[in-house]
């Protein structure tokens, strides 16, 4: 049984203890600090903010700004709960274009710390200083100042021992402040930034352009390696850098997220730029990227936890999308080593639309091009004696026949490996173990896998075929017939549509029987029966797995009508292969996912020279 | 083993047979080309296995018989950068070729040791016959276009040569197209035989045909050769069943389309130049007078349209064809007009001179594109 003397009594908290239970909500830790000083300078419309750090934020966090500054009243003012100059009415909150709101950041701080403010406004002549300990106003004096205003905040959590427990070792909570830093000084590069531990100036960071302050703060080799992204999606605009590389030795530290310049963390959107670069990342880890939103603050909620970390959008899931679509198709473009890309013409009707999805509607041709056989460069001017024609018809993969090489008057060897130089202009390609192509760039050697980069292409086109324009198609002089087993009627009634679409006319001419009339315009002549057998048996065996038979369709013509490992190139073959490859929607990789080719950079085989 | 020869006609002899040389090599011993002496004649052969070339060359004194083989490549380069001056090649054990001559200085080659080289392969001819190299030369040149140069079915990449009593018959399809050309005055006495030859040995063979040889070719069961006084071309025949052309000619097209062959392939020429890299498509519009040619780019945009008058008797029709077929096809014809006898858009027209040789029948199947 418990004495009623010994009861705890219901009363009032005394406010300075409501204080201190309130001021861990917004200042859990040094770092927080930071983040709402900072903020108060830049809603001050400050152009430098110097940081000073004593013992990673315990005895001393000061922020300097030349920012508009507060009077002495403004300032007392300041200090006391709900007071802003930022808001006024609730509705306010709807059009928030500023940090702060709430009026909670310096009497939190206050409430747990020595405080000294001075600040002097933009035209004052005396500045003012104020001091208060535990959120009582010990002094608040008129004195010389520079315009703008200098928080310092001593002895954190003095007064709340549980907290000060609460803290980890000063590294870490050093680190947890400097990236509160790194994160605002990449915000706002046009602002010069500062900051010391001790007397140790670690950052000095004069304004810049944005890519400037990437160089500074991860180095000019990481800054080089970044993609831009720049995307609007609707309302929400989507803009930064990311390197889906220089990631594995950086652990999750790197990644910043802003909202209207608001650095924010959402676990939902990192996943989205994580799934939009992990098919691009060749080693574990996270991407590296400073990404910032954009969007009206009617759209957001960001007053859903006291440090404005976390932010709910009305349409979450359309943000999600457009912050993928934005990244992915910035690497997409961006992987292409742009040499490669400019080799290949330009895409026709330039495209000014940068969805993938619209950009699809409008530039449907441009992918129909094809990979058709150009006469041998290095044959040619032997001069064949016989009146062939001007290129190989057979189609897009028509190797050269023992026929067409013996042409040649002098059987000079054609080294497998080695430069094949094509002509004065044109660029040098290697094929390797009939299988690779090799082509330099000024920036490294790129490797590539012929048969996953045409399967590439003849995916593309046959997906525009069936969903657009369908291909063209050649009949034959000897329709070739074809039978297939029971089980398969229905996949093959299914498909007949299709085919026609992508240029196969199949007709049937008994239960099982089927005459190929026509095959689609570069389609190896006498290879009809087998590839479409092919596209049948692959076409059935995707049928589970539930994606559009159009898709499946493609993915099989592709793989079948690709041409193979070991089969040797001409070398305008090749570069035709490589120029459209580029052309495609997303080079980097085949329909199944594996990557189409790989670059070796200069810088890697500097290395391998201990250069 | 020694024989002295003028530097032009060793010359002629290599360039004959070198190009049997095979540039990739199956075995090292085909990269040399084989020497023999008998008596006066020299006999320089080369092959890729497939088809093996025989040239002879005259002799200016020749001692001892024998045979060696020698490097191809190398010996051709040296034999190309000599005057024409007289020149003597000795043959010294253990296998070294000494080549010199007057003003020339002193060359030592390698020698091969001759049963490293295949077997020359014999042909027991079951049937032979002659053709002026004229007429050869035509029938291969009119129908090698549509040779298939994909080795997917291999029976395609050859020509068909039909051997018929009092007439004698070459076809060449890839499939999409067909040519096809007949004789009548060339003297054959034989059973109706069929064979198709690889198109290398037709290569080999019209690059050292001169106008006036009269070619005697032997059939045998797996080969047939082409001789003349000068060279032997023995080939490989290949295997398998042609396809029967005959019963894709089209016998009565009702469309029938004249044109000056001249202004049909000029327009065509310059139409493919806007036309799908891909379809290599031009459509062909025609009506009584006119003939109505387009093209479309739809990967680098543009497109061209042309207009030809033609004489046509028939209904007006709308037809797409691959131009460089359609090129391919008017190349072969050398009258100044050409006749396209067509029936619907899907099929197939049946392309002649608008005059005939005497004794003489060519003509050539185009299959359209569809038109969507
Ligand atoms: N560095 C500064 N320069 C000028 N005025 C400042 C500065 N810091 C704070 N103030 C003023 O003090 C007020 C209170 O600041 P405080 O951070 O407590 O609230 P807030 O920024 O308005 O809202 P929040 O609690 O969301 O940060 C601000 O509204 C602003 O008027
Ligand atoms: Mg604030």
């Amino acid at each position: 049984m418990v004495e009623p003397d010994q009861r705890p009594r219901i009363a009032t908290l005394p406010q300075s203890v409501v204080d201190r239970i309130a001021a861990g909500e917004v200042v859990e830790r040094p770092a927080a600090v930071v983040k709402e000083l900072i903020e108060n300078a830049l809603d001050a419309e400050t152009t430098r903010i110097t940081i000073v750090i004593r013992d990673a934020g315990r005895t001393l966090i000061r922020v300097v700004d030349d920012g508009i500054g507060m009077s002495g009243s403004e300032l007392t003012t300041a200090i006391g709960r709900h007071a802003t100059s930022k808001l006024s009415c609730f509705e306010d909150l709807e059009r928030l274009t500023t940090f702060g709101f709430r009026g909670e950041a310096l009497p939190s701080i206050a409430a747990v710390s020595r405080l000294e403010v001075i600040s002097r406004p933009h035209g004052e002549e005396i500045g003012t200083c104020l001091k208060v300990a535990g959120g009582r106003v010990e002094e608040c004096e008129p004195t010389a100042a520079p315009e703008g205003t200098s928080v310092s905040v001593g002895h954190l959590f003095y007064n709340v021992p549980a907290r000060r427990k609460f803290l980890r070792s000063d590294a870490t909570e050093f680190r947890w402040i400097a990236a509160v830093f790194k994160h605002f000084a990449l915000a706002f590069p046009e602002l010069a930034w500062k900051l010391y531990r001790r007397d140790e100036l670690l950052y000095d960071l004069p304004s810049a352009a944005p890519t400037g302050r990437l160089a500074e703060l991860f180095g000019d080799d990481v800054a080089e390696d970044m993609i831009p992204v720049d995307h609007q999606h609707g309302w929400l605009k989507v803009t930064g850098w990311i390197s889906p590389h220089s990631s594995a030795q950086r652990g999750t530290g790197d990644q910043h997220l802003f909202l209207n310049r608001r650095p924010i963390t959402s676990q939902r959107l990192n996943r989205a730029i994580y799934t939009a670069c992990a098919p691009y990342q060749t080693s574990g880890g996270y991407p590296l990227y400073v990404i910032m939103l954009e969007a009206p603050p009617d759209r957001f909620d960001i007053n859903v936890h006291p440090t404005k970390k976390e932010v709910k959008f009305a349409d979450e899931k359309g943000v999600f999308t457009a912050l993928w679509a934005g990244v992915r198709n910035a690497i997409s473009a961006s992987r292409t080593p742009a040499e490669l890309a400019e080799r290949a013409p330009p895409r026709q009707p330039p495209s000014a639309y940068e969805h993938t999805a619209e950009r699809a509607l409008v530039d449907a041709p441009a992918h129909l091009t094809p990979f058709v056989p150009v006469p041998r460069r290095h044959g040619a001017p032997r001069g064949p004696i016989l009146p062939f024609p001007p290129s190989r018809p057979g189609g897009y993969n028509a190797p050269a026949t023992p026929a067409a090489r013996t042409v040649e008057m002098t059987p000079t060897a054609e080294p497998t490996v080695g430069p094949v130089a094509e002509g004065e202009e044109g660029p040098v390609i290697w094929q390797i173990f009939d299988t690779y192509l090799i082509s330099p760039l000024k920036t490294g050697l790129a490797f590539i896998d012929q048969h996953i980069a045409h399967e590439r292409i003849l995916y593309e086109r046959a997906l525009t075929a069936m969903e657009r324009t369908p291909m063209t198609s050649q009949r034959l002089l000897f329709p070739v017939t074809f039978s297939v087993v029971v089980e398969d009627i229905p996949f093959v009634e299914e498909m007949l549509p299709l085919l026609r679409a992508m240029g196969f006319e199949v007709d049937p001419i008994g239960p099982r029987e089927f005459r190929i009339l026509a095959a689609p315009s570069g389609v190896r002549i006498a290879s009809e029966r087998d590839m479409l057998l092919g596209i049948i048996a692959e076409f059935r065996e995707t049928a589970g797995s539930g994606s559009d038979p159009r898709h499946r369709l493609a993915a099989a013509f592709a793989c079948r009508g690709a041409v193979k490992a070991g089969q040797p190139l001409e070398t305008a073959e090749m570069q035709r292969l490589i120029d459209e490859l580029f052309q495609t929607e997303e080079p980097e990789f085949c329909p199944h996912g594996r990557p189409i080719y790989h670059v070796v950079s200069l810088r890697e085989i500097e290395k391998w020279f201990k250069r | 083993m020694k024989f002295s020869f003028s530097q032009l006609s060793m010359l002629k002899g290599l360039q004959r047979i070198i190009g049997a040389v095979p540039s990739k090599m199956p075995m090292p011993s085909l990269g040399n080309i084989h020497l023999s002496l008998e008596g006066k004649t020299l006999s320089l052969t080369a092959t890729d296995l497939e088809v093996t070339v025989t040239s002879r060359v005259e002799l200016i004194e020749s001692d001892g018989t024998g045979s060696v083989l020698i490097q191809a490549k190398r010996f051709q380069e040296l034999v190309r950068e000599l005057p024409d001056v007289p020149l003597e090649i000795e043959i010294q054990e253990p296998l070294k070729i000494f080549l010199k001559g007057e003003g020339v200085g002193v060359y030592t080659l390698p020698g091969g040791d001759p049963v490293e080289f295949p077997e020359l392969p014999q042909v027991d001819a079951k049937l032979t016959f002659n053709m002026p190299a004229e007429n050869l030369k035509r029938m291969v040149s009119k129908t090698v276009f549509a040779v298939s140069r994909d080795e997917m079915r291999p029976i395609l990449t050859g020509l068909l040569l039909q051997m018929r009593p009092g007439e004698i018959r070459m076809a060449a399809t890839d499939g999409h197209r067909l040519s096809r050309i007949l004789r009548k005055d060339i003297e054959y006495t034989g059973e109706p035989r069929d064979v198709v030859i690889p198109m290398k040995a037709f290569s080999l063979l019209m690059r050292n045909l001169e106008d006036g040889d009269t070619p005697e070719i032997g059939i045998a069961e797996t080969r047939s050769s082409f001789s003349t006084e000068e060279q032997r071309v023995i080939t490989r025949l290949i295997d398998g069943q042609y396809p029967k052309y005959e019963s894709v000619i089209p016998e009565s097209n009702p469309n029938r389309m004249t044109v000056r062959t001249d202004d049909f392939m000029s327009a065509v020429r310059r139409v493919a130049i806007f036309a799908s890299q891909l379809s290599r498509q031009v459509k062909v519009a025609l009506d009584k007078t006119s003939m109505r040619l387009e093209s479309e780019d739809p990967e680098l945009g543009g497109r061209a349209e042309e207009e030809v008058s033609v004489e046509y008797v028939g209904e007006p029709v709308e037809i797409a064809y691959n131009a460089v077929y359609l090129m391919d096809v008017l190349k072969q014809v050398d009258t100044e007009e050409v006749v396209f006898e067509l029936a619907t858009s899907n099929d197939a027209a049946v392309i002649r001179s608008a005059e005939q040789q005497d004794n003489e029948d060519f003509l050539m199947l185009l299959m359209p594109i569809r038109l969507r």
